[in-house]
């Protein structure tokens, strides 16, 4: 028997040595070259990723109240190619659920792998469901935000959040970054059936919590605001109103209401005009309100003595030529009076006050106006604040120093009006509005923010004075916020009556904001309040405005625990 | 080709018979002593208590791990029970706290807020001057 010869032997032995090396090489390959491609894909196929949503921070008030949180709630979805009947399940799902169900048939029908079915379900519900044990339909973990005062928690303030979770208007949206958190994974190793392989690869990137946020915002205070706004505006009819309290000295925001508003657990019912915050966005002409600044220049610059006297007609002329003549009226008719300039505050007088603004200039009247803040944010802690309007001196005309003075012609915030309270409230200095005092982290240590910056507007000196004579407007028999007066305490406050301009933008309306901005107690100044409303039946300031004033000045003094003050000294008038 | 392999088959044929009787002045061939098969034993049992006290080893070592793994679990999932049962008794008690429910409450039971509130500062009161309080407001409802 002959064997295989030599040659063969070694093509064979060549052949062979050629696959070993082409296995040898492409294991190489597989094992060196291309390893992080084929070791990922393995990973993807055996080790699941499981997202950690991070628990979005609270925003308490300023006494560590809960007014905003997230609890944990479930997502509902389905994979449609799995559910064998979608109409018995859409028809088993929709009591728990609350929803109807042609429309819960219409995402359970289809051949799509993931659909929505609800958001946000409260665990409990989400557990009922999951008892039916209806095949295609799975769960995933989510948060829902919870504002446990409901529509009486500061929802203009508040904000509201997306479906997502992230943050979408108020201190929600402002404060997105502390808030949110950091989400983190688990990734965990798996079996071809779906279970954890106890000893596998784990590796947990726990989630980082967001931060509280501790407000301004007294809850008890803010109730009191937002019940006893909503009575008013019901009371006199009116189209709405706002109500801002501010500590003066440090510039917190008490209470911030604008009626009309809206539940915050509830936000896709809510009409679009009621999501905003009219307190911090919304402009409005202040009227009698900025007589304020009127008399605060014209006694910082010496532009008028205390006791010098003015002959005050009950309406006041300029004629520009070509006709064009403008005229502006005393709220009232009467006789020519003599006045001081305390008298014309205390009056309210347009014609007196315009008077001492022509002794005052444009120049300084312009400048005044911009050091109290108008026409520029006020800088709080709040999304999408309005500065307002305020025309550049030269696009003044003769008859801005008709009208501005008066506070018609310029455009400001109820916020921006309550802060020029504040600044003569606080001796002349202005300290920048806020709404956020600390944060505190998920260990309860809580971090308070800085102070908010200041500037010097007057002198201590001017804001005495003006004091004194905002004390008169309340005190006084003769002046027009007698409404706001509470007993036992010196209020001092201002009324504004503001014609609304025409939509068209010809000329002003016989429509009216009425206003009384003012702070107690007198001499020692520990809040400040602005009332605002919009088309009250009874139009003046004093007469809608005032007594919502005095309502809640005297819920304020009790909540605040706020002693009675001393008497100011009141400004010499010549009435008297 | 085939000619090397009758070559060597040729001379294996030539290698003469191997002598079957031993030579003179060497050992006899004797029965190997059965102390080496015990010795062989000895090994083999050591060898298998050794196995099997690493088999039981990894199993004990894999059990633990498996037992610490699911208590690891648990605890993690009643950490996060405790976080949600603690955030729901939260906003729990931020609605009953809430100033809405406490007012229909008390206006339930017919309660008002007086007409005035006048909060009265005792500044710079002596010690047990005016009570041993130290606190500097004293709250009067109702004056005036």
């Amino acid at each position: 028997m002959r064997g295989p010869s030599l040659g063969r032997l070694g093509a064979l032995l060549i052949v062979l040595a050629v696959g070993f090396v082409a296995v040898t090489v492409r294991l190489g390959y597989l094992q060196v070259v291309d390893r992080e491609r084929f070791e990922s894909k393995a990973i993807q196929q055996r080790v699941r990723t499981v997202p950690l949503p991070a628990v979005r921070g609270a925003i308490l008030d300023r006494n560590e109240r809960d007014l905003a949180l997230s609890l944990d709630a479930k997502a509902i979805y389905a994979d449609q190619r799995f559910i064998p009947d979608p109409m018995g399940a859409a028809v088993r799902m929709s009591e728990p659920l609350g929803i109807k169900p042609m429309e819960l048939a219409r995402a359970l029908k289809g051949e799509s792998s993931f659909v929505y079915v609800a958001r946000q379900v409260d665990r409990e519900v989400a557990e009922e469901i999951a008892a039916m044990n209806i095949p295609g339909i799975g769960f995933l973990e989510e948060s829902k935000r919870h504002y446990p005062a409901g529509d009486m928690g500061a929802p203009q303030v508040m904000g509201f959040v997306g479906i997502d979770g992230e943050g979408l208007a108020g201190l929600e949206l402002q404060y997105e970054d502390v808030l949110s958190g950091r989400p983190g994974e688990r990734q965990e190793e798996i079996d071809p059936a779906g279970h954890q392989i106890p000893q596998g690869i784990q590796v947990v990137t726990p989630p980082v919590p967001g931060q509280d946020i501790i407000s301004t915002i007294d809850a008890p205070l803010q109730y009191r605001a937002q019940l006893a706004l909503a009575e008013t505006v019901k009371s006199e009819r009116a189209k709405g109103g706002t109500l801002i309290a501010m500590d003066p000295e440090t510039g917190d925001i008490l209470a911030m209401a604008s009626d009309p508003w809206f539940d915050p657990n509830n936000v896709d019912r809510a009409k679009e005009i009621e999501l905003s915050n009219p307190a911090v966005q919304a402009l409005f002409e202040p009227g009698s309100v900025n007589k304020v600044i009127t008399a605060s220049a014209a006694v910082e610059e010496r532009a008028v003595g205390l006791t010098e006297r003015f002959r005050v007609y009950d309406s006041i002329s300029r004629d520009f030529g070509d006709g064009d003549r403008v005229t502006v009226h005393d709220s009232h008719p009467h006789a020519p009076e003599t006045m001081m300039l305390g008298d014309i505050i205390t009056e309210s007088s347009n014609v007196g006050t315009i008077m001492v603004a022509g002794q005052l200039g444009e120049d300084e009247m312009a400048s005044y106006l911009s050091k109290f803040g108008f026409g520029r944010d006020s800088g709080i802690d709040f999304p999408y604040e309005s500065g307002g309007i305020l025309p550049e001196p030269y696009q003044w005309s003769g008859a801005t120093m008709l009208n501005i003075p008066i506070g018609q012609g310029v455009s400001v915030t109820p916020l921006q009006m309550a802060s020029v309270y504040a600044t003569v409230a606080n001796d002349g200095v202005s300290v920048q509005p806020r709404l956020v005092r600390a944060t505190r982290d998920p260990d309860g240590t809580v971090h308070e923010l800085a102070a908010s910056p200041t500037r010097r507007v007057v002198s201590k000196d001017t804001a005495d004075t003006v004091t004194g004579m905002l004390s008169n407007v309340v005190s006084s028999s003769r002046g027009t916020g007698t409404e706001a007066a509470i007993e036992g305490y010196w209020v001092a406050g201002k009324t504004g009556t503001a014609q609304k301009p025409r939509e068209n933008g010809s000329g002003y309306s016989h429509r009216y904001m009425a206003s009384f901005i003012g702070f107690l107690p007198a001499d020692d100044p520990q809040i400040v309040i602005a009332v605002i409303l919009d088309e009250p039946a009874q139009q003046y300031g004093g007469l809608a405005a005032a007594p919502l004033f005095q309502q809640f000045g005297k819920e304020a003094i009790a909540r605040l625990r706020i002693p009675a003050g001393g008497r100011p000294d009141l400004p010499p008038t010549a009435q008297r | 080709m085939s000619a090397p392999a009758r070559q060597v088959r040729a001379r294996q044929a030539v290698r003469p018979p191997a002598r079957t009787t031993p030579s003179r002045g060497r050992p006899s061939l004797r029965v190997v002593p059965l102390a080496s098969r015990r010795r062989s034993v000895g090994f083999w049992i050591l060898a298998a208590a050794l196995l099997g006290s690493m088999v039981v080893g990894i199993a004990v070592t894999y059990a633990l791990t498996a037992q610490a793994a699911f208590e690891m679990r648990d605890l993690a999932e009643q950490r996060t029970t405790l976080t949600r049962s603690n955030r729901e008794t939260r906003a729990q008690i931020a609605v009953l706290m809430s100033e809405e429910r406490i007012d229909k409450w008390a206006k339930r039971s017919k309660l008002e807020y007086p007409d005035s509130i006048e909060i009265i500062n005792v500044r710079d009161a002596a010690p047990g001057e005016s009570g041993s309080s130290p606190s500097r407001d004293a709250l009067t409802a109702g004056a005036g």
